[in-house]
């Protein structure tokens, strides 16, 4: 009896050890950031447009990616991806849960991709954009983890 | 005594349509428009143009919110006509620049846009931009709805012709074009640029608020001395405008500037301080 709780909780350790070690393998998130537009009467806006940059390597197939917007209110928060001519946008519709937008892929092979957030409407938001790179049979690939933008408006 | 009247009459006359004619002749030089009853045909007929005012001029044109962070300084000379603004703005600037459309969920049809459907937004991928396109595009039409045809592309140097616009939008009446020409003038010419450097300064306590707020943030991109920054940081906070009270929280990188603006008047200001400096200090951590 006492060996089976023992097997048990060992087992039980193996696998919420592993389920942790894959989770932390696989997803790469930016460190919280803000955005922030500060007018809105000129077609032409300044300050609203973060942009960031991720490699992928050893074969990958594609980009996935998907943003969450951490505060709540009417802006929503998109993120847009684009290698080699070829793009993706997806949107997170209700801000300040913990629901990201669905996750949406580019497929231009290894290299740069460029991920591009912004907001619908003029104030601050706050954001984490998740991405992470896959093979043609969905395999993680590497991916360059990034920390801060290379262009912060 | 009549015939010295007569003269200056012709004189006075002939001048004045020799006005009109350089008028005539400085708005044929520049001409985009909307045809049709959708919108959907553009034309475009730009002669020697800073290609930041033709940008400009297409997104106010169009009311599609055009964002890039730096442009070429170059003048810009192109006839284009074709169905949509991708198609137009692939004519004026040439397939080397990266472009990112995002079309309204209701134009797309399966994986693929209507591009003949006006953007919501369009963006300009920085590095590709420090790369000229080619000087001459042959632009051919790509079925019979389109005709494209650009005389030159962007190519003909005249960086003193944008400055010197630049500086002159950011001294007009119009409170919108002042800030707009700040942000350019803050991106796109050197850190010592005095001229600049003295315009951004007095733009600092500008009427608007719009354009202080734009001011601030040119100072703080430009400046290269931390603690000064922190100062104008704190100065702003003292402004009567929220939206730049906000910007200053925004550019705010130290807990000393966000500490301040927590105990701000405004809810919103003091949230998004709270916010930033409650992730500060978990970065620190």
């Amino acid at each position: 009896m006492k060996k089976n709780i023992i097997k048990k909780v060992l087992t039980a350790g193996v696998f919420l050890f592993g389920a942790g070690y894959i989770t932390g393998a696989s997803a790469h998130v930016t460190p919280e950031h803000d955005l922030y537009s500060g007018f809105s009467d000129s077609p032409v806006q300044y300050g609203a447009t973060d942009v960031w940059q991720t490699t992928c390597s050893g074969g990958s197939d594609r980009l996935v990616f998907r943003i969450l917007d951490t505060e709540a209110g009417r802006s929503n928060v998109s993120a847009q991806a684009y290698k080699d001519g070829k793009a993706a946008n997806t949107v997170d519709l209700l801000g300040g849960d913990s629901t990201s937008s669905a996750f949406v892929k580019v497929a231009s092979g290894d290299g740069v991709y460029t991920m591009i957030v912004s907001q619908s409407l003029p104030g601050f938001n706050f954001y984490i954009l998740e991405y992470h790179c896959e093979n043609a049979n969905g395999g993680h690939t590497t991916t360059t983890q990034v920390f801060d933008p290379i262009q912060d408006q | 005594m009549v015939k010295l009247v007569q003269v200056i009459f012709i004189l006075f006359y002939f001048s004045l349509v020799v006005a009109e004619e350089n008028t005539n002749k400085q708005n044929s030089n520049f001409v985009v428009k909307l045809v049709g009853a959708s919108g959907m045909e553009m034309q475009l007929h730009v002669r020697e143009k800073p290609l930041a005012l033709v940008l400009d001029e297409i997104s106010n044109k169009t009311a599609v919110p055009i964002h890039y962070s730096v442009l070429p300084t170059d003048v810009v000379s192109a006839t284009c006509v074709g169905d949509g603004l991708e198609f137009v703005l692939r004519c004026l600037l040439g397939d080397t620049v990266n472009m990112v459309f995002r079309y309204p969920a209701s134009s797309l049809k399966g994986s693929t846009a209507d591009h003949r459907v006006l953007p919501e937004e369009v963006w300009f991928i920085a590095s590709s931009l420090v790369v000229k396109p080619s000087n001459k595009q042959n632009c051919q039409p790509q079925d019979n709805k389109a005709l494209m045809t650009s005389v030159n592309g962007i190519g003909e140097n005249n960086p003193q012709e944008s400055l010197q616009y630049l500086l002159e939008n950011a001294r007009l009446a119009d409170s919108s074009k002042r800030a707009q020409a700040i942000a350019k003038l803050a991106r796109n010419t050197a850190l010592d640029n005095e001229e600049v450097n003295d315009l951004i300064q007095s733009a600092l306590d500008d009427e608007s608020a719009k354009v202080r707020m734009q001011a601030l943030s040119a100072w703080v991109l430009r400046s290269n001395d931390d603690i000064t920054s922190e100062k104008m940081l704190e100065q702003a906070l003292q402004d009567e405008s929220r939206g730049v009270r906000l910007k200053a929280v925004n550019m705010a990188k130290t807990q000393m500037v966000l500490q301040q603006a927590v105990d701000d008047s405004d809810p919103l200001v003091r949230r998004y301080a709270e916010r930033k400096l409650k992730r500060l200090i978990e970065k620190v951590k």
